[in-house]
């Protein structure tokens, strides 16, 4: 039988009989904003003699709420079993949620403005998987949900004892400077940013400007002296001064690269500490970041092509992230050299730079079939476009598609590096900007293969490994690679008892 | 074909030593599933045909016979379809449950393998929608730390297969704790 309620929660209940206030408030919520632009209609469009309508529709609207209030009222039931959290709920789907204690992140208490009214809280639940999922026990009296929280805080701080993190302010003594980013570095970084990119970035934000400035007076729209530059360069010819335009360009992109990089970047310090990474940077924003060695998900590093001139390197760590940091967390250190970034490396994965490894190739299927999809079939578009519009400008744009689209192509594809040692899998690729990311393989959360139709033909496969900081994909390798593969994960995994984070 | 480069074998343990997944033995899904399926395939399909039936109406769109016609071939094309796929996509999917990973597979042309390992799992639950309920299944949910990607579907369980399955996830969490 199910009781009303129990203090040691080991048997199913039902939450405070008076909270059916609460749930009839979420139920009519759900139906109003599920089916707002329908009423939206409805109220926008009455004529007269609708009066009667709109009554009966506000509480036909107040009867279904009341209903389905009821119904969820009664669906709903929670209990401790086992060390696990177990929630039933549902209105016509039925669910039943399994939370084990240890994989509770945090809970907390919330109160809204009904809740307010009736004192009650509802339980809030985060487990490092809930980022889309929300596990809440809607309204409790505090007395209960308190009891609780502590019942599950108190479990989890009696189990493990590794979880009480060291305060990392505690520990700034112990901190030793790895990395500084110098003015010249950062002019370096400045100078050798991606122009291409801050170029357009720059007049999209002139454009935007225009467009506000344009509204109030005509003077300063950009359309008119986009027109009045090209007529009155018609006017002039072509002259071998308008090549200046393009060096002009660079040099304004590149004080403005200039600006940002030390806007964001001055002063750029990482300190290491017993437990993580703390990273400072900023001018006029002094911005701290902490990462603990532990949380570290994936290690990326990369190069551009003018950067490698001066061998300056971008890191990227990305951590896990959880409900309470809201963003997902990652750290970016602009302007490492190779030492340091091996440096990095060897800190955060150990000793994995003196573990064997085997490399992996894709499979010269991927080359032939993206190919196909991405210079084969545009170019033959193109060529319809031609046969319907003849003009010498689809000419061109085919020709160059073929001739760029082949040779990025290619160069992607001869980019691929696949290394996978005791402990790390390590991914490289890129077609101007090189890129290398590694992660550890105790760290997985899971693996999928899979095969397209054309894949499976020839016996090839696609591998992705997910973390809990995003996924890589393996591209084409033979399906008995990927199967080695994933038997190799999963051995890494669940042979490993050292913590994903 | 592509062979690994160095020495994958020389390892501490070799990969023959692994245990295999292939060599997994994958269980069907319950044979109500394959029922199930169609009858949901069918609702589905009879509700967008509804919708579109009766916007189309007051589109005026159906104004002639030749474009009635094209409309119900055009739905029953798509609908034969999707009733051909649901109906051979039940002999393609499969679970297994290891010791330490639940494995499911799916999918006709577009296959997909997906493992889980068990000291990964965050939360699990059972779902049952109303025409589930009518015949008799229920679906498990896993949920992982690698975002939507590595969540695992498996449908078609017998509800007390689901809670077998559900209990053993669970087990070995708890045992993770003990150690």
């Amino acid at each position: 039988m199910i009781k009303k309620s129990n203090t040691d929660f080991s048997t199913p209940a039902h939450q405070p009989l008076y909270s059916i206030v609460v749930i009839f408030w979420k139920s009519f919520g759900g139906i109003i904003r599920g089916f707002w632009p329908l009423l939206f209609i409805f109220f926008m469009n009455r004529k007269q003699n609708s009066n009667w309508l709109l009554i009966i529709g506000s509480v036909g609207l107040a009867l279904i709420s009341f209903v389905f209030g009821i119904l969820r009222y009664y669906n709903f039931l929670y209990h401790i079993e086992d060390k696990n959290l177990v929630i039933s709920s549902g209105l016509f789907t039925k669910v039943t949620k399994n939370i084990p204690f240890d994989r509770i992140q945090s809970i907390r208490l919330e109160q809204k403005a009904v809740h307010r009214m009736l004192n009650l809280y509802s339980v809030r639940i985060d487990t490092a998987g809930s980022a889309n999922e929300e596990i809440e026990i809607p309204a409790l009296e505090h007395a209960t949900a308190s009891k609780i929280k502590e019942y599950i805080v108190q479990y989890n701080r009696s189990t493990t004892s590794s979880k009480t993190t060291v305060n990392p302010i505690d520990q700034a003594d112990q901190e030793e400077l790895v990395f500084k980013l110098s003015l010249w570095d950062i002019i370096k970084l400045g100078l050798t940013a991606n122009h291409i990119r801050n170029f357009f970035i720059i007049v999209g934000v002139l454009i935007g400007i225009s467009t506000q400035l344009g509204e109030l007076d005509d003077k300063y729209r950009l359309d008119k002296w986009v027109t009045y530059a090209i007529d009155s360069g018609k006017e002039l010819g072509f002259r071998w001064e308008f090549l200046l335009i393009i060096p002009a360009a660079i040099l304004i992109s590149m004080i403005v690269s200039l600006g940002m990089s030390l806007l964001k970047n001055y002063n750029l310090q990482v300190r290491k500490s017993p437990t993580g990474y703390r990273v400072n940077q900023g001018l006029i924003n002094r911005n701290e970041q902490f990462a603990p060695y532990k949380k570290i998900q994936i290690f990326k590093w990369s190069i551009s092509p003018l950067r490698r001139l001066l061998g300056l390197y971008h890191v990227n760590i990305k951590q896990a992230s959880s409900v309470e940091m809201s963003a997902k967390k990652s750290i970016n250190i602009p302007g490492a050299h190779i030492g340091q970034v091996s440096d990095f490396l060897s800190r955060v994965f150990y000793k994995s730079d003196r573990e064997g490894k085997s490399t992996f190739q894709v499979h010269i299927k991927f080359l032939y079939r993206y190919f196909i999809f991405l210079v084969v079939i545009p170019a033959i578009a193109f060529c319809i476009l031609y046969y319907f519009f003849p003009s010498i400008q689809f000419m061109i744009l085919t020709f160059l598609w073929i001739i760029f689209g082949t040779l990025a192509l290619v160069r992607y594809f001869n980019s691929w590096e696949i290394w996978l040692g005791e402990s790390y899998l390590q991914l490289g690729r890129g077609i101007l900007t090189m890129s290398r990311e590694r992660i550890f393989l105790h760290k997985l959360q899971g693996v999928r293969i899979h095969q397209t139709p054309y894949q499976s033909r020839h016996d090839l496969a696609s591998v992705s490994v997910y973390t809990a900081a995003g996924t890589l994909t393996i591209p084409y390798i033979t399906l008995s690679d990927a199967n080695q593969m994933a038997n190799y994960f999963l051995y890494k995994v669940e042979s490993s008892r050292k913590a994903w984070m | 074909m592509i062979q690994p480069v160095s020495e994958f074998e020389n390892e501490a343990l070799s990969t023959d030593l692994l245990p295999d997944v292939l060599s997994i033995e994958y269980k069907k899904l319950a044979p109500s599933y394959k029922t199930y399926a169609l009858v949901s395939t069918t609702i589905t399909f009879g509700i967008i045909f509804l919708l579109a039936l009766v916007i189309l109406l007051f589109a005026g769109q159906l104004y002639s016979f030749y474009r009635i016609i094209l409309f119900f071939a055009g739905f029953g094309v798509l609908y034969v379809a999707r009733m051909i796929i649901r109906y051979y996509g039940y002999g393609k999917k499969g679970y297994a449950i290891r010791r330490h990973d639940v494995l499911y597979k799916s999918g006709i042309w577009w296959k997909r393998n997906i493992y889980i390992p068990k000291n990964r799992i965050q939360h699990v639950e059972i779902k049952k929608s109303p025409l589930e309920d009518i015949f008799g299944l229920a679906r498990l949910k896993i949920f992982t730390a690698g975002g939507s990607g590595s969540d695992m579907v498996i449908p078609g369980l017998l509800p007390d297969v689901a809670q077998r399955l559900k209990e053993n996830m669970m087990q070995k969490i708890a045992d993770d704790q003990e150690e």
